[in-house]
């Protein structure tokens, strides 16, 4: 907890001492560390929604004051919610696995289609199947003079 | 008794594609049913000589791509440059004497594959000498102006009346000034468009050479190889005596898989030869590539698809000279 002294300089907007910086970040750790160790984890799980389970049982247990228990149902939600997201996450990826196959051909005749409509476009030029930017420096082999030829003419 | 095989089946090809170059030819007759400008198009196209800048514009997925090109043309030459600033600045291609040459120079790497200037326009040529219900209808309409010379547009519809292309002309020397084309719900897939034009300019016999000692030569078929070889499938090919050339060689991964696509330049028409370790469904395919000629088989592990603008019979000749690139 930070003392009234430290929190009437913070108020105030005050530099603070070295010493004083320090029991700040100590404070400012000791309210994060819980909340970190509450988030939830990446992978979904029976034994996850189980612990799921017992917070949200807590939840319902009568608390001293309503201000200190308020953290608790918002957390709740919250990993509800990261559930919720996780499981939509993983439906959507299925879907796209199975609408993959079917899209095989498909693709295959619209690459052809493309790549002809682009020929006719492109005539001599530069054909969008073909088209590669140049990407880091050029490849200088030999002397090339053309700068300095210029110069000189 | 394999060389009277490929005897035989050489004079087959031939006899194939020389009745489709007949049957994409139009006779003076016919000719003369089109709009003068078109006409005026056609027996002017191999004569022009002009200099100027084109904007390109492709629609690759949702997005629509574009640069720009300087472009310098004398008849069946044809050379193309890159403004700095773009993507592709300091890149060349020169058509010349049949042969196409592509200067990468981050790469230090030059691209040799056959000429395909003529390929856009024989493809109108050809699209126009159709025959049959499926022949589109051409209509001249307004004079326009592009890059500040009068052109004439030209509409060009499907039988239902839907416009597939649109070219603007132009008025005096028949120049395709601008070309647009649009997909079957008419949404536009592509356009070139001059924005400024010399028709008296000075060239240079060797502005349609790229010479440069040390940079390696890359051919389609070395590139087929290394394709193959790096998606861990087989340099299958068409054979070289089809009378199809390999113009370019890619890789895409639609699904995470990889596909070897190789486009090939016959008679004004391009086919395709995919490669993939999947399966096909055959009935899938000609529903939906309808209008197409599409065969799929397997071999050497793979499964192979043809798909061309062309007799479902020639394509599984085509299909029958597969073979490991040498």
């Amino acid at each position: 907890m930070l003392d009234k002294n430290l929190l009437s300089k913070l108020q105030r907007e005050e530099r603070l001492t070295s010493l004083e910086a320090e029991r700040l970040d100590q404070a400012l750790e000791a309210q994060a560390n819980p909340m970190l160790q509450a988030l939830p984890e990446d992978t979904v799980s029976l034994s996850w929604r189980s612990a799921l389970n017992e917070r949200l049982l807590e939840q319902s247990r009568p608390v001293r004051s309503p201000m200190l228990g308020l953290w608790r149902p918002v957390l709740g939600l919250g990993l509800a919610g990261a559930l919720a997201f996780a499981f939509l996450i993983n439906r959507r990826q299925d879907e796209v696995r199975v609408v993959s196959g079917p899209n095989l051909e498909a693709t295959l005749i619209q690459e052809h289609i493309r790549t002809d409509q682009y020929l006719q476009i492109a005539g001599a030029g530069l054909a969008a199947h073909e088209a590669r930017p140049v990407v880091g420096p050029v490849r200088d082999v030999g002397n090339d003079l053309q700068d300095l030829d210029y110069l000189t003419l | 008794m394999k060389p009277v095989v490929s005897l035989i089946c050489l004079a087959l090809l031939s006899a194939g594609a020389g009745a489709q170059s007949r049957s994409q030819k139009l006779s003076e007759e016919e000719l003369k049913k089109l709009p003068a400008v078109v006409q005026l198009a056609l027996r002017n196209f191999s004569k022009l000589r002009y200099s100027g800048t084109r904007i390109v514009e492709f629609r690759q997925g949702p997005e629509r791509k574009r640069h720009t090109e300087w472009v310098l043309r004398d008849g069946s030459r044809a050379r193309t440059e890159f403004p700095e600033g773009s993507a592709f600045a300091g890149q060349i291609i020169v058509e010349n004497r049949g042969e196409r040459r592509h200067f990468f120079p981050d790469r230090n790497e030059i691209h040799v594959m056959p000429a395909r200037r003529d390929e856009a326009f024989f493809r109108l040529f050809a699209m126009l000498g159709g025959r049959g219900s499926s022949t589109p209808k051409i209509t001249a309409g307004d004079p326009d102006s592009i890059a500040g010379h009068r052109a004439i547009q030209v509409d060009v519809s499907d039988t239902a009346g839907n416009v597939i292309q649109k070219l603007w002309i132009h008025a005096t020397n028949g120049l395709v000034m601008k070309r647009e084309i649009f997909d079957r719900v008419g949404t536009r897939i592509g356009l070139f468009e001059f924005t400024s034009i010399d028709f008296s300019p000075r060239i240079s016999r060797d502005e349609f050479e790229i010479k440069r000692r040390g940079a390696q030569i890359v051919t389609p078929r070395d590139r087929l190889r290394a394709e193959a070889q790096k998606a861990g499938l087989q340099p299958l090919a068409l054979s070289r005596s089809s009378g199809w050339s390999l113009e370019h060689v890619r890789v895409i991964r639609p699904a995470g898989e990889p596909i070897l696509v190789q486009t090939y330049i016959g008679k004004h028409t391009p086919v395709t030869l995919f490669q993939l370790k999947s399966e096909v469904d055959q009935q899938r395919l000609d529903r939906l590539g309808r209008g197409l000629s599409i065969h799929h088989w397997r071999q050497d592990g793979v499964t192979l698809v043809l798909v061309g603008d062309l007799p479902a019979e020639s394509l599984r000749q085509l299909a029958a000279g597969v073979s490991r690139s040498e």
